[in-house]
């Protein structure tokens, strides 16, 4: 059992916090102030090849282990994390289903220049009412003939009403439930493709957050993303484990910069003629949120090496996102009570960080839900 | 063109520094390029991109120092020598740097490799010491030129500026020379992910004194470190109360009459 990084992981770690400090962490407060998104910012950090990191070499990737990509993401979230949230989309959900089953003119004209940094993607799951319950997917696919014509309304998609392209969860037949599920590639510009409200929100910021909407798009049989119909919900299984082990990562990042934040600051201020880092509560704080975040770490290393290897790890992906958030949550609320009331001030950091941890309660599933497939999965069939 | 650049890994900036006692430090496992020294890595590969020609990257430094070299693989560097050898430990320590023996062994390099020109930082960002440079190009017998903010190569010759509170000199000297680099050279550009996981795959080789034709009896300590003294806890800060104009005149008043700092 080796819980070490190799050199190789090491050196790209150095390399990309060094990037991320250099690149993006002096954006992370105009990010949040504006909550635009940092077009220049996005193609710079692209234009390094950073997005193509888990995709083969033949298609322009990087091909990085898992591990690998979890570092980058987590150092993003360091960093800044509504720009990581924009990044993670681009490198995973994004453009997972393109290159999975995307026609030579797809990988071409959009894949390639998308984890170039050159065209922005999303994925669109979130409707109205579902979000974790997929099952509600009320967008509707109809095929005719060789195309397809899809109707629906999808909100919280993160950089919807910005993507040049979309990748779309539709049904064929809401009673059909999972088995009427499928990927859908829609492109900006589609006649019937429009985008309506934009969200303004508490956290995450610096993406462009809210609803887009079909009204009878007509896709080429080539943008059904998969081989069959209706396998949606078996192909989104195949990248489901990924995304919550890198919303874990994500957890690990933001966690990790409130920490060192606040120790900085323990380190400094001072109260009754001593540094507040010198009484026992404060480093009680610390003893606990260090604990946890090295046993969240060990977690998303585990689910890392399972992905790798291709164990099955539904279940533990499922605990690496509840506990690195829950993690992140407590460490981001004990950054805010080490800060006393400077952490109400906008001035410093740390406000930012509480606010944008509440973001990694939504994705990759909600606690409530999660914690209900562990139990029955724990529990087993009665 | 042939370029050597020279680099050093220092103490992070954000490294913690504890004085164990009056004679020895300890400093946090946190290490990085010279800030300087980055500087000269970039004009190095601009060079090279302008005008083609080899860019070589050179330490001196135990095996951790390898990963200042493999950065400058990452960021374009061709190849990369680290010298090291057990005679070194004694004056390349982590808080200390015995510059005459490390520009020794620097003109050593360089004549084994051979070059056209030599980039390296002004100074070191853990020592402030400036020596090194200036030091190998005296052993080389080279022209050298400090603190330089633009260098722009002709044929055999390079020209170049110096800048400083808003003066600004060119030089022009002949080939081979060293240059240091100062801040405003250049803006370092970020490593490609490609060159970043080619980089980190690869071999650091080092190179001993015997190597280089050095005698180990050569790399002799010229000066050494007597006692570290903690410096004062940051002074308190004082706000100056009263209109915003009395209280910028009072603040320009201490700047010059408490401080000297106008």
């Amino acid at each position: 059992m080796d819980f070490a990084y190799t050199e190789e992981q090491k050196f790209f770690q150095k390399v990309v916090a060094d990037m991320v400090e250099k690149v993006v962490e002096p954006k992370a407060e105009a990010l949040d102030e504006s909550d635009d998104f940092d077009h220049d910012l996005f193609r710079e950090v692209g234009g390094l090849g950073y997005y193509g990191l888990r995709y083969p070499e033949d298609v322009g990737g990087m091909d990085v282990d898992t591990q690998t990509f979890a570092i980058f993401i987590e150092e993003m979230a360091h960093g800044s994390f509504g720009f990581a949230t924009a990044a993670m989309m681009q490198c995973l959900m994004g453009t997972h289903f393109l290159h999975r089953f995307g026609s030579e003119d797809i990988i071409e004209r959009l894949f390639k220049p998308a984890i170039r940094g050159e065209k922005i993607s999303c994925i669109a799951f979130t409707e109205e009412t579902s979000g974790s319950d997929i099952t509600g997917t009320r967008t509707i696919a109809k095929q005719d003939g060789d195309e397809w014509i899809l109707n629906g309304k999808k909100m919280w998609i993160t950089n919807g009403p910005i993507a040049d392209f979309v990748t779309v969860l539709a049904t064929t037949d809401p009673a059909l439930k999972t088995k009427g599920l499928n990927f859908f590639l829609v492109e900006k510009g589609m006649e019937g493709f429009t985008y309506g409200q934009v969200l303004h929100k508490l956290g995450a910021r610096g993406t462009v957050t809210g609803e887009i909407i079909f009204n009878d798009v007509r896709l080429p049989a080539d943008h059904l993303l998969g081989e069959e119909v209706n396998k949606g919900m078996e192909y989104m299984q195949e990248v489901l484990e990924e995304i919550r082990l890198m919303t874990a990562a994500l957890a690990l990042g933001l966690a990790r910069a409130a920490l060192e934040d606040a120790r900085e600051y323990a380190r400094v201020r001072e109260a009754f003629g001593k540094v507040i880092g010198k009484y026992q509560l404060i480093r009680s704080k610390f003893g606990e949120c260090w604990t946890e975040f090295e046993a969240a770490k060990l977690l998303v290393q585990k689910v890392a090496w399972m992905i790798q290897n291709k164990i099955p790890c539904g279940n533990e992906a499922a605990m690496a996102k509840m506990f690195a958030t829950e993690m992140c949550l407590k460490a981001v609320d004990e950054a805010t009570r080490i800060y006393g009331g400077n952490a109400f001030a906008q001035e410093y950091p740390v406000q930012r960080y509480f606010r944008d941890a509440r973001f990694l309660l939504y994705g990759g599933g909600t606690h409530e839900v999660l914690k209900n497939f562990l139990g029955s999965r724990y529990i087993g069939r009665l | 063109m042939k370029i050597l650049v020279f680099v050093k890994q220092v103490p992070d900036t954000e490294a913690l520094v504890e004085a164990l006692d009056d004679s020895s430090l300890k400093v946090e496992e946190k290490f990085e390029m010279s800030f300087f020294d980055t500087l000269a890595v970039e004009e190095a590969l601009r060079l090279k991109e302008k005008h083609g020609g080899t860019v070589t990257a050179v330490t001196v430094g135990p095996e951790r120092a390898g990963e200042v070299l493999r950065t400058c693989l990452a960021l374009g560097a061709d190849s990369v020598f680290r010298i090291w050898d057990e005679a070194l430990a004694p004056v390349v320590t982590d808080v200390f740097t015995d510059s005459l023996s490390v520009a020794r062994v620097l003109a050593a390099v360089a004549k084994h490799l051979g070059f056209d020109l030599i980039l390296c930082g002004k100074q070191a960002l853990d020592d402030d010491a400036a020596a090194v440079g200036v030091m190998t190009a005296a052993l080389l017998e080279i022209p050298f030129v400090t603190a330089v903010t633009s260098v722009k190569a002709e044929e055999g010759s390079i020209r170049v500026k110096q800048k400083r509170d808003g003066a600004e000199r060119e030089i022009k000297c002949e080939l081979p020379a060293l240059l240091s680099a100062e801040k405003g050279l250049n803006e370092p550009r970020q490593p490609q992910v490609m060159k970043v996981m080619k980089a980190a795959r690869a071999k650091i080789d080092a190179m001993d004194l015997a190597a280089l034709k050095i005698q180990a009896d050569a790399i002799i300590s010229t000066v050494k470190p007597v006692s570290f003294t903690v410096p004062d806890k940051a002074r308190s800060i004082s706000i100056i109360e009263g209109e915003p104009a009395d209280a910028a005149a009072e603040l320009v008043r201490r700047l010059r009459e408490e401080r000297q700092a106008l």
